[in-house]
């Protein structure tokens, strides 16, 4: 069997002092240096960005809806992490009870893509129709609040929408990243 | 697909194909790295001088985070006393710094 072969080339790797063969390559290197601190110019701005909660679980993602209007006051996450628990909260107004009875349109979009596990408390009744189901909760006295705990399954722009019936809507939109 | 390793899911197909997709990654920059100087240099880096002519390359040490007691224990380890003993310094592409005494170059 030929093994092939070629013969040495002594300057095939730059020398130092013309003397010892290193391979510096400064030029490359500077722009490698350049490269590195653009890089952790990014990780310097992803750190900041996820300590003021742009990626959800902090103040940027914090958000309030709600009128006099509608009834009821929600806070919920505009920022929201797929595959990670989090939830809106219903803090429902006077004007929602009705005869000791709340109801509370939720659209589909909270129990399908938003991911919704849990209502807490359990509604008495539930009915679906219009794009979504409308709840209702006996209240004895207020304050009274409404839970909805939400996993989004994946990552997206989603829009959701709640109504107390008789009231105005409160629509809104949820960043759900990866 | 990386759900199959860090997920619950524990399917053999997913495991199967991330071993397969791993080392095909592997292969294929081994190849490119082989046939291209320049991948080369992406991929390991070139070696960098730290002394040389009795002169530091300060700006090397401070963009590499290494010290002079870090290049003075290499020194030790070649058997020399002090930096004036040395004739290079130079920080390989695997990080490890080696010495060649004033004598051999």
């Amino acid at each position: 069997m030929i093994v092939p072969s070629a013969p040495i080339d002594d300057n095939a790797v730059p020398k130092v002092d013309d003397a010892i063969s290193v391979g510096e390559d400064l030029g490359f290197q500077e722009a490698w240096w350049k490269f590195e601190n653009i890089v952790w110019l990014i990780f310097g701005l992803i750190l900041v960005a996820d300590l003021l909660g742009m990626f959800g679980r902090g103040w940027f993602a914090r958000a309030q809806a709600g009128t006099p209007e509608t009834a009821m006051s929600i806070r919920y996450e505009s920022v929201e992490r797929a595959s990670t628990p989090s939830m809106i909260t219903v803090a429902l107004a006077p004007e929602a009870v009705i005869q000791g009875k709340a109801h509370l349109f939720v659209s589909d979009s909270v129990l399908k893509e938003l991911g919704a596990q849990r209502v807490v408390p359990q509604p008495e009744s539930s009915v679906i129709g219009n794009g979504g189901v409308t709840y209702t909760f006996p209240v004895s006295a207020l304050p009274a609040t409404i839970q909805f705990e939400l996993e989004p399954s994946f990552p997206g722009i989603r829009h959701w929408k709640m109504q107390v019936p008789g009231n105005a809507m409160i629509q809104a939109r949820v960043i759900v990243v990866p | 697909m990386l759900t199959g390793i860090v997920g619950k899911e524990a399917s053999v197909t997913n495991a199967v194909c991330q071993i397969v997709v791993i080392a095909s990654g592997h292969y294929v920059l081994t190849k490119a790295r082989a046939h291209s100087k320049r991948v080369a240099r992406w991929l390991d880096g070139t070696p960098l001088i730290l002394m040389e002519g009795d002169q530091w390359r300060e700006r090397t040490f401070w963009k590499m985070r290494i010290s002079k007691a870090d290049a003075m224990s290499v020194v030790r380890d070649a058997g020399l006393r002090t930096f004036s003993e040395v004739h290079t310094a130079t920080l390989e592409r695997n990080g490890e710094i080696s010495i060649v005494p004033k004598g051999e170059a």
